[in-house]
């Protein structure tokens, strides 16, 4: 463990570091059994608990034409029960024995993960194994399952207002790339999904050759993959599903869009097109997006909400996945009316780095923020399993992140100044603005 | 409230033979000006945290000024660094590091988080926000400000009035009634003389706990914390408590609860619960065992019988959480309107049976081995073991009382788990709260017999 985090903090710093001494390759053992499962394991003896991670290379940009939500959906299928373990048997069992269970479905991916004391690891294996092969798409339960979704759907703008502002971007600002369609889906296509288009979908996403097994913790290594060998190794395995989408095509004049939503304050949403993960730009877009909203001396906050007061808080992120994706702005707004007044602040902002750029001070803080977040990533093996999982599935090798470590060092002032006059241009801009509901 | 919602996770794992697991315990020292610090070193990360805790809270607002210690924490939430005249000063975001304040019934908590390397620089900036803090008027008004504005917020949120309205209902006649603001008024009237006045009294070391943990470098730090902290000086705090019970908690006797008008709301909000004795008394393991067999997890009881079988909430489970002289169960639930009579009956009639039936020792013990298997994982870092420790101490827990747990647990007999829910639901009378759209809500309650309660709309909550 401490010889990845040594490897970090040196690459971070700029020191230069012989690839063949890096802890990480002795740490991070990288296998493929021959149905196409890759696994990823990672031992952790600091506590006795394992994080196990079931990374499937399926998101909602694999959602079938006028079929939105199908990859959050068929998350969903995935805790409905199997022959041997029927619906809800899957968490009893593993509540049971104190482990905490969640999933999430993403653009790029879906994750299935549990965290459990390190003696629960045979049960967790059986467990996942019987699902990634036999999970029943019953059709008697999809009815029900479509009304829990579109409840969850409903409810959501209440319990997060400025994450459903975000939410809006997307398909405003994407004409073509099927990352306009909400993650989980149209409601309109939801209810057209019949049992027989999930089963398909099932079979060629939820298959070893595009799932990935990320597992941290306190087990051993050689003992740990012999039983995932046993427990997998019968599973049949295709190649992954082949991705190929419409090339979203160059925006090249502001969009403006106004919505009403159940909330008290108004909002205003901003999404600049930026590159993807795999691209060199996106660090310094991490380096900017870090300058302008992380931490308490972050430039969109003292301009926007300490000095002109005009929102309460900011937020906002660049956000690079598989593909090209979007710089993200979205700003709390104290008043009524003061949307458009709070774009012309935001866009000054932007002007003045584009004409004066970012100290060498500022770059050096945002690196030391980004140190420091990927080291809080690294204090708990589900965020150690986590760094890895979305490497491996955004970049399509976990180990590629050394590398791109060495690339934030890198990153210079001037870097930062040209990806945000490439980028953050108003041409390249759609913009949200959120206005109360009038009847409450 | 401290919030304890995991309280149990507070527990040794009973590991394998292979292991033997504790969890860390800090070395803990008393400086000369009775400042109490705590150090729980890790070197596996190049980290550092420091911590400070300060125990007074919510429940120690003066009179009349319900609100100061939300505030007092917001404004110290600021970074004040940035507001310093010096252009040498050291920012935050210069050493990447970040900070938080959080409050509660009983304490404060001002925190800072960076990398070990920047160490000296951290101290030197978190000192400074703890002993050098600028109160000013503008301060004050901005964050006034920005509470009111997320009061306004908690109108518009069915789950939040409901929770806000059972807190408020079940700490009735407790020092902690009031919770973090009573009312808007109280609040507006708090002036910098409070703030200032309020600091004074509670933020000297006597009434502090200082917490390092992570990579420190030893004999830097323990001088640096000494030349830090070493001269900070104060009379430990006088404490008066008063009981009080909020207005919109004060029942008539024929009112059964409370609902919230909230027009338009799709779905009912349900708080039902008791107070229960504070984590000092005895019987707070077998209610730990008790919360877990009702409403614990995702597969628990509540949501088995009432929404996989009976269909009848979107959402059901059980909360367990103590402040240093009280404690709050409540069983949460939504659900829709027409509904709401239908499961508030139920689960009457669950906690009825459950106070009258003893449980398996099979159930007891597949609780008792659920709860201690997910303590690690609850506490899988040295920060989060810290924090946990430093909020059982606010408790009045013993500096051991994370690794002495697992034995208490595991003495948790079924005969014990029934004593104890049977003896809280008798000398406690339960509180019933609803928050939804009266049209469609309010028939289902009268049907069900679950009627009166005390109506009160949203923005009286909040007033």
């Amino acid at each position: 463990m401490r010889a990845i985090i040594s490897l970090f903090l040196l690459l971070l710093t700029g020191c230069e570091a012989d690839e063949a001494t890096l802890g990480l390759f002795s740490q991070l053992k990288i296998s493929h059994l021959p149905n196409g499962l890759t696994v990823i394991l990672v031992e952790d003896h600091r506590v006795p608990i394992v994080s196990y991670q079931t990374w499937v290379r399926t998101g909602s940009v694999d959602d079938p034409p006028s079929r939105s939500g199908m990859a959050h959906f068929m998350e969903h299928f995935m805790f409905k029960g199997t022959q041997k373990f029927e619906m809800g048997r899957f968490i009893q069992e593993l509540e049971r024995v104190g482990a905490e269970v969640n999933a999430d479905t993403a653009r790029d991916y879906t994750v299935f993960y549990e965290n459990i004391p390190q003696s629960a690891l045979p049960l967790v294996i059986e467990l996942e194994a019987d699902r990634l092969a036999n999970i029943k798409i019953d059709k008697t339960k999809l009815a029900l399952e479509k009304q829990i979704v579109l409840e969850e759907q409903s409810f959501k703008y209440q319990e997060d207002p400025s994450g459903q502002a975000q939410e809006l971007l997307w398909p405003m600002a994407f004409a073509l790339h099927p990352y306009r369609m909400p993650i989980m889906g149209n409601p309109s296509e939801l209810v057209l999904i019949t049992d027989a288009e999930l089963e398909k979908f099932r079979k060629a996403h939820y298959q070893p050759g595009n799932v990935t097994l990320v597992v941290v913790g306190d087990f051993h290594h050689d003992d740990l993959l012999k039983q995932i060998s046993t427990a997998y190794g019968s599973i049949p395995g295709l190649a992954p599903p082949e991705r190929s989408f419409v090339a979203e095509p160059a925006q090249d004049s502001e969009r403006q869009y106004r919505f009403n939503i159940p909330d008290v304050n108004e909002r205003l949403a901003l999404a600049y097109h930026i590159t993807s993960a795999s691209q060199d730009d996106s660090f310094a877009l991490d380096i900017l997006a870090s300058i302008l909203f992380e931490g308490t001396s972050a430039l969109a906050s003292r301009v926007l909400v300490q000095g002109s007061e005009i929102a309460w808080a900011v937020d906002g992120m660049a956000f690079t996945p598989a593909y090209p994706g979007l710089f993200l702005v979205t700003l709390t707004l104290r008043g009524k009316g003061n949307g458009p007044e709070a774009e012309r602040i935001f866009s000054r902002l932007v002007n003045g780095i584009s004409e004066n750029g970012v100290s060498e001070k500022a770059v050096k803080a945002a690196k030391k923020q980004l140190q420091v977040q990927i080291l809080d990533s690294l204090r708990t093996a589900k965020g150690i399993g986590h760094l890895i999982g979305t490497a491996q599935v955004i970049l399509g090798d976990a180990r590629k992140f050394i590398d791109d470590f060495k690339k934030y060092s890198k990153v210079t002032p001037a870097d930062v100044q040209r990806v945000l006059r490439k980028y953050l241009d108003p041409n390249n801009r759609s913009t949200v603005f959120l206005l109360p509901d009038e009847v409450k | 409230m401290t919030g304890l919602l995991s309280f149990f996770y507070f527990l040794l794992y009973t590991a394998s033979a292979a292991h033997d697991f504790k969890f860390q315990t800090p070395v803990v020292e008393r400086l000369s000006n009775e400042l109490e610090v705590a150090w729980f070193e890790d070197r596996a990360l190049p980290l550092v945290d420091l911590s400070l805790t300060v125990r007074s809270g919510h429940q120690d607002d003066p009179k009349g000024k319900s609100g100061l210690f939300e505030l007092l924490a917001s404004v110290l939430s600021q970074d004040v660094s940035q507001k310093r005249a010096s252009a040498d000063s050291v920012l935050l975001g210069d050493l990447g590091a970040t900070h938080y304040v959080t409050s509660d019934d009983d304490s404060v908590t001002i925190g800072i988080h960076g990398l070990a390397s920047d160490y000296e620089a951290l101290l030197s900036v978190f000192s400074d926000l703890i002993l050098k803090p600028i109160f000013t008027d503008a301060i004050i008004t901005q964050e006034k400000r920005r509470l009111q504005t997320r009061w306004t917020q908690i109108a518009a949120s069915a789950p939040e009035l409901a929770s806000l309205a059972y807190h408020r209902a079940v700490m009735g006649g407790t020092p902690y009634a009031r919770g973090s603001i009573s009312s808007m008024s109280e609040l507006i009237s708090i002036t910098l003389e409070d703030i200032k006045a309020a600091y004074q009294t509670h933020f000297v070391p006597a009434n502090t706990t200082l917490v390092v943990a992570g990579a420190f470098p030893k004999e830097i730090t323990r001088r640096g914390v000494t030349g830090a902290f070493g001269s900070w000086s104060g009379p430990p705090p006088k404490k008066e408590p008063f009981t009080s019970t909020h207005p919109v908690a004060r029942l008539s006797t024929r009112e059964k609860g409370i609902f919230i008008d909230t027009p338009g709301e799709p779905l009912a909000q349900i708080r039902i619960g008791y107070l229960v004795a504070s984590p000092m008394l005895e019987g707070r393991y077998e209610f730990l065992v008790a919360n877990a067999l009702l409403g614990g997890g995702a597969s628990n009881s509540l949501l088995q019988a009432l929404r996989d079988k009976e269909q009848l909430a979107f959402t059901i489970g059980s909360t367990l959480a103590y402040s240093r002289d009280a404690g709050v169960f409540a069983i949460g639930a939504s659900t829709l309107p027409s509904k709401t009579g239908a499961l508030i009956t139920k689960v009457r009639e669950l906690l009825r049976t459950f106070s009258t039936s003893t449980q398996s020792t099979e159930t007891v013990e597949s609780v008792k081995r659920k709860i201690l298997g997910s303590a690690p994982i609850g506490l899988g870092a040295t920060h989060l073991i810290a924090s946990r420790w430093v909020a059982g101490s606010v408790l009045g827990l013993g500096p051991e009382y994370l690794n002495e747990m697992a034995e208490k647990i595991s003495a948790v007999r079924p005969e014990g788990v029934l004593s104890v829910f049977k003896s809280v639901i008798e000398r406690n009378r339960q509180v019933i709260v609803v928050a939804g759209d009266p049209i469609k809500t309010i028939p289902s309650l009268k049907a069900a017999g679950i009627w009166p309660l005390k109506r009160v709309k949203a923005s009286e909550m909040v007033r």
